[in-house]
C-alpha cells in the first residue's frame, strides 16, 4: 500500500517527470511504442470508413456519409447473436481448456524426471504450432472425409459403418476444440513451464521436508505460485475473446455451408460477406462492432479483478 | 510504477491490436489517401488531353515523353521468360509508334476476385489498362469509382480506330450513369452460354446414340459412368463452384421462355422474356420448378456424381481431370468446349488415349432451344481512375487490338515460337514449341477482334462451326443489357439475401439437405422473405421504371 501510494505521489509531479526520471525503460519500450503506434493508432482515423459509402475515388474521408447504416446489415441479418455467441463460445473454450491443459502439461513436464523424454515430449507438443492454418484444414480433411479419409478407411476396413462428419453440424465444436487445443496447448505451457521453474527451489524443498507427497506439493506450492501468471494470460486472453480465429475456422469449415449454424463465427461471417460483395464500409462496421465489444469486455474483466484482488489487475 | 507501466503498455497492446482488426479499411486509408494525390494529377492529366482533343489531329499528340503503361490481367503466369520476350518485342513497336511500353501486372486465379478488386482499390496508379468483366463485377467496380470516365473526346482522340469500329450502340451499352466506363469486346466470335461438355462415345456406349441432350440424358449418362468407369468421378467439381450456372441452367432448361437476370446478382430478380419490364423473384415464380431441381440433385447426389464431402473439396481441378479422362464432364461454356472438343490441343490426351474419345456439348436451354446471345460487356478494357497516363494508355490499347503485328504478339506470342502459320493463313504450334520454355499468358481478353483473327488450326472446326450455327439461330438478344441497377438503396436487404442465398444454393445444389425438397425449398424462401427479397424486387423494378419509362408492379412474392 505505501508503494502504491507512492507512485501516485510521484505521479502527480508529472508525465514529463516521469519520462524524464524513467528515460531509461522508456527508450527501451520505444520500439514497442512506435510498432503500436504505427501499426493501431495512425490507422485509427480509416475507422471512419465504417460510416460512408465507400467510393474509391473520393476515398475514406470524402465518401458520402451514411451514418449507421453499415451496422444495419449485421443488426438486420438476424445473425449477430448467433455470430457472437459462437464466437464468444468457441473462446471460452479455447480459453479455459486451453489454460487447464497447458497448466496440467506444465506440471506434467516438470514432474518428470527423464530428462531425455521430457524434452522429446516438450519438442513434439510444440510442433503443431507451427503448421500453418491451411495445413490444419488439409489434414483434417484428410483424416475425416467420407471417401477416402483415413478415418473412414479405417472404419470401413474394420467392417463398421462410416462417419460423415461434414455432414453433421453438430460434432463440429467438438472436433474444432480439439484440433485448436491440440495445436496451442504445447507451446502455451511453455510460459508455465518456465513460471514453474522460477518457483523459489527452497519453497519445494522444505515442503519435501514437511512431509508433503506429489499432489500436496503440487496443491499448494506449485498452483498458488502460478496464479499470478495464470490470471494476467486469462486476462490477456479475453480481451480476444471476441476475435475469432479466422484461419482455424475457414480452413477447417471453408465453404460448407451445412455446418455453419455451429461453426459461423463473426470472421467467417464477414469474409464470406465481403468476399461477395466486397463492401468495406461493411467488414469495418463490423470489426469497429467487435473491437468495441472487446474493449468493454477487458475494462470489465479488469474491473472484476480489481475488485477480487486488485494486485492482480492490469490497471 | 513498473508494473504500471507494464501493465498500460500490456493493456495498450490489447486494445491496439483490437483496433487493428477492426480497422479493416485501415490498410486502404492510407493508400487510398495516396490515391487522391494521384487522383489530382489524374485531373491535370485529363485536362491535358481536352487541350490536345482541341488540336484534334492524333498526329498533334504530344508523346515525347516515355512512359510506361501497366494492364493488369488475371491469370497465371507460366514459370518461364516467355512473357518478357513478347513483351521485349512488342515494345519495340509501341515505343516507335506512341512512344510507350507495356508492363503486365499479373493476378493469378487464386482469390484473383479479392487481390483483383484490392489491386483496383489502392488506386495508387500502379495500373492503368484493367482487364474488366461482368463475371469480374465491373458494374460495382464502375460504381465505386475503379475506372476513368471515357470521354467520346478521348476515345475519338486516343483511341481513334477502336472508336469508329465500335458501334454507338455498344457504347450506349458501356455506359453508367451515362458514361462510357469501358471499352467492349464486341466484334470477336465466341458464346459463352453454359452447358455440360460431356464424352460422347462413353454417352454412345451407355446407350444414348445421339448424345445428352437433356437433364434426364445427363442423369442416365452419369449413372452409366457410375458403373461402368471405376476410376473416374462422374463429376469431380469443387464445393461452391457450378452452384449458379447449374441452376440457371436447369430453369433455361425447364421454364418455357427466357429469363434475365435484373439488378443485384444472384438475388433471383428476373424478367421474363414474354413479360416486358415486369420484375419477377425467380425463386417464388418457379418454386416447383426449384423443388424438382432439388430432387434431381439429390439423386446425382444419391448416385455419387460427386465426392460425399464435395463443399469441402478444394483440391480438385475438374477440367485438367476431363483432358485426362478421369472425370466425365466439365460444366462450363461453350468456348471452353471449344477447346476440350478439340484432338488438336495437345493437353487433351484422352484422344490421344483413346482413337474413339469424343466430346460433345449438352448446353442449357438445348430441349426448349432457348439461348441467350453474348453480351457485349461479357470481357471489357477500362482505364483505372488511378491512371497517370490514361491518354497513353488508350493509344497502346488501340494498337494492341487493331495493330495486326501488336494483336499476334499479344494473342498468339511470337511468330516461329509459339505459333506459325500454315498456307491456309492458319495458325498452328510448330513443332519446336517447348511448353516448359514458351508457354505465355496475357490473357487479353478484352480487345480481340475477329478482323485480326487467325484461325486456330487445332480446333475441330467442322463441331464448332455446327454448334455455332444452332447457337446463332437459336440465339435472342437480352434487351436489358443497358439497364445499370445502384444497390445502395437495398444494400442491406441484398447483403442479407446474399447469406441466404450462399448458404441454400450450394445446399440445394449438390443435394445436401434432410427432409423433403418440399420442406427444403419452402424454408429457403422463408429465409428469403425474411430476408428482405421483396424489397430488392420493388426497387430493382422501381429503377427499372424510371430507366425505361414505363410503369410496372414488381410481382408479389407469396
Amino acid at each position: 500500500m505505501i508503494s502504491m501510494k507512492a507512485a501516485q505521489k510521484k505521479k502527480k509531479k508529472g508525465f514529463f517527470y516521469n519520462l524524464y526520471k524513467y528515460r531509461t525503460l522508456t527508450l527501451m519500450c520505444l520500439p514497442a511504442i512506435i510498432f503500436f503506434f504505427a501499426f493501431n493508432y495512425m490507422p485509427l482515423p480509416g475507422l471512419w470508413v465504417a460510416f460512408v459509402n465507400y467510393n474509391m475515388k473520393l476515398g475514406i474521408f470524402k465518401s458520402p456519409f451514411v451514418g449507421l447504416k453499415n451496422f444495419e446489415f449485421l443488426a438486420t441479418s438476424g445473425k449477430l447473436w448467433v455470430l457472437t455467441r459462437n464466437t464468444l463460445l468457441y473462446n471460452l473454450a479455447f480459453i479455459i481448456l486451453g489454460n487447464f491443459f497447458a497448466v496440467l502439461v506444465a506440471i506434467l513436464l516438470n514432474e518428470m524426471h527423464s530428462k531425455y523424454f521430457k524434452k522429446v515430449s516438450q519438442t513434439v507438443m510444440l510442433l503443431p504450432h507451427f503448421i500453418s492454418q491451411v495445413l490444419i484444414g488439409v489434414l483434417v480433411y484428410n483424416l475425416l472425409n467420407y471417401d477416402t479419409g483415413l478415418v473412414n478407411v479405417v472404419l470401413s476396413g474394420l467392417g463398421l459403418e462410416k462417419w460423415q462428419p461434414y455432414a453433421d453440424p453438430k460434432v463440429w465444436p467438438y472436433i474444432i476444440v480439439i484440433v485448436s487445443l491440440w495445436q496451442s496447448v504445447g507451446y502455451d505451457s511453455i510460459v508455465y513451464f518456465a513460471a514453474i521453474c522460477g518457483i523459489d527451489a527452497e519453497m519445494i524443498e522444505a515442503s519435501k521436508m514437511d512431509g508433503a507427497n506429489g499432489f500436496q506439493r503440487i496443491r499448494y506450492i506449485i498452483l498458488p505460485s502460478l496464479k499470478p501468471t495464470i490470471i494476467i494470460l486469462l486476462l490477456l486472453a479475453v480481451g480476444g475473446i471476441i476475435k475469432g480465429n479466422f484461419g482455424l475456422f475457414y480452413n477447417i469449415i471453408g465453404n460448407n455451408s451445412l455446418l455453419y449454424e455451429t461453426t459461423d463465427i463473426i470472421e467467417t461471417f464477414v469474409y464470406r460477406s465481403t468476399m461477395v460483395e466486397f463492401n468495406f464500409s461493411t467488414a469495418s462496421a463490423v470489426g469497429l462492432y467487435q473491437s468495441i465489444v472487446g474493449f468493454v469486455i477487458v475494462l470489465a474483466m479488469n474491473g472484476l479483478v480489481k475488485k477480487i484482488d486488485p494486485d492482480y489487475s492490469l490497471f | 510504477m513498473k508494473r504500471k507501466v507494464l501493465a498500460v503498455l500490456l493493456a495498450a497492446s490489447m486494445v491496439g491490436s483490437l483496433a487493428a482488426c477492426g480497422s479493416d479499411g485501415s490498410g486502404s486509408s492510407s493508400s487510398s489517401k495516396d490515391g487522391s494525390g494521384t487522383n489530382e494529377s489524374t485531373g491535370s492529366g485529363e485536362e491535358g488531353s481536352d487541350g490536345a482533343s482541341s488540336a484534334g489531329e492524333t498526329s498533334d499528340i504530344d508523346t515525347s515523353e516515355h512512359v510506361v503503361i501497366t494492364y493488369l490481367t488475371v491469370g497465371d503466369k507460366p514459370n518461364n521468360t516467355a512473357n518478357e520476350d513478347i513483351l521485349a518485342e512488342l515494345n519495340k513497336i509501341l515505343t516507335e509508334k506512341v512512344n510507350a511500353e507495356l508492363d503486365v501486372y499479373n493476378i493469378g486465379w487464386t482469390d484473383y476476385m479479392s487481390n483483383y478488386r484490392l489491386t483496383l482499390t489502392q488506386m495508387d496508379g500502379s495500373v492503368d489498362l484493367v482487364s474488366a468483366a461482368d463475371w469480374m463485377e465491373e458494374w460495382a467496380l464502375a460504381k465505386d469509382g475503379a475506372f476513368l470516365t471515357l470521354t467520346e473526346d478521348m476515345l475519338s482522340t486516343y483511341c481513334p480506330t477502336t472508336y469508329s469500329e465500335v458501334p454507338q450502340e455498344h457504347w450506349d451499352m458501356c455506359k453508367y450513369n451515362g458514361e462510357i466506363m469501358f471499352i467492349p469486346e464486341d466484334s470477336y466470335t465466341q458464346r459463352t452460354n453454359h452447358g455440360f461438355i460431356y464424352r460422347l462415345d462413353w454417352a454412345k456406349e451407355a446407350g444414348l446414340e445421339d448424345g445428352v441432350h437433356s437433364w434426364d440424358d445427363l442423369t442416365e449418362y452419369f449413372r452409366w459412368v457410375k458403373a461402368n468407369k471405376e476410376d473416374v468421378i462422374p463429376w469431380d467439381v469443387c464445393g461452391g463452384n457450378s452452384v449458379w450456372e447449374n441452376l440457371g441452367g436447369w430453369l433455361t432448361s425447364n421454364v418455357d421462355e427466357l429469363l434475365w437476370g435484373v439488378g443485384a446478382t444472384n438475388t433471383g430478380t428476373i424478367i421474363k422474356q414474354t413479360e416486358d419490364n415486369k420484375v419477377y423473384n425467380q425463386y417464388f415464380e418457379y418454386r416447383d420448378e426449384l423443388v424438382e431441381y432439388a430432387k434431381l440433385m439429390k439423386e446425382w447426389d444419391e448416385i455419387g456424381v460427386w465426392r460425399t464431402d464435395v463443399l469441402n473439396n478444394t483440391s480438385s481441378d475438374n477440367r485438367a481431370d476431363y483432358r485426362i479422362g478421369k472425370t466425365s464432364v466439365d460444366q462450363h461454356h461453350t468456348q471452353t468446349w471449344t477447346d476440350l472438343v478439340s484432338p488438336g490441343i495437345a493437353n487433351n490426351t484422352i484422344y490421344q488415349d483413346d482413337p474413339d474419345a469424343e466430346s460433345g456439348f449438352f448446353w442449357f436451354g438445348e430441349e426448349k432451344n432457348h439461348v441467350t446471345n453474348e453480351s457485349v460487356v461479357h470481357g471489357t478494357m477500362a482505364i483505372s481512375a488511378a491512371s497517370e497516363n490514361p491518354e497513353r494508355a488508350l493509344m497502346v490499347y488501340d494498337l494492341l487490338r487493331n495493330d495486326p503485328e501488336c494483336y499476334r504478339l499479344i494473342n498468339y506470342g511470337i511468330e516461329g515460337r509459339q505459333y506459325a502459320i500454315n498456307e491456309e493463313g492458319e495458325r498452328y504450334v510448330p513443332d519446336t514449341y517447348d511448353k516448359e520454355k514458351d508457354e505465355f499468358m496475357f490473357d487479353f481478353w478484352e480487345g480481340r477482334t475477329d478482323k485480326n483473327e487467325l484461325k486456330d488450326a487445332r480446333l475441330n472446326w467442322d463441331a464448332i462451326d455446327a454448334m455455332y450455327e444452332t447457337l446463332d439461330a437459336a440465339g435472342v438478344d437480352n434487351p436489358y443489357l443497358q439497364f445499370v441497377f445502384d444497390q445502395d438503396p437495398v444494400q442491406t436487404q441484398i447483403s442479407n439475401v446474399t447469406q441466404v442465398t450462399d448458404k441454400y444454393m450450394k445446399l440445394l445444389t449438390y443435394g445436401k439437405y434432410d427432409g423433403t425438397a418440399e420442406e427444403f425449398i419452402d424454408k429457403f424462401l422463408d429465409e428469403l422473405k425474411a430476408a428482405g427479397v421483396e424489397d430488392i424486387d420493388n426497387e430493382v423494378q422501381r429503377q427499372l421504371n424510371e430507366f425505361y419509362g414505363v410503369n410496372e408492379t414488381a410481382a408479389p412474392i407469396e
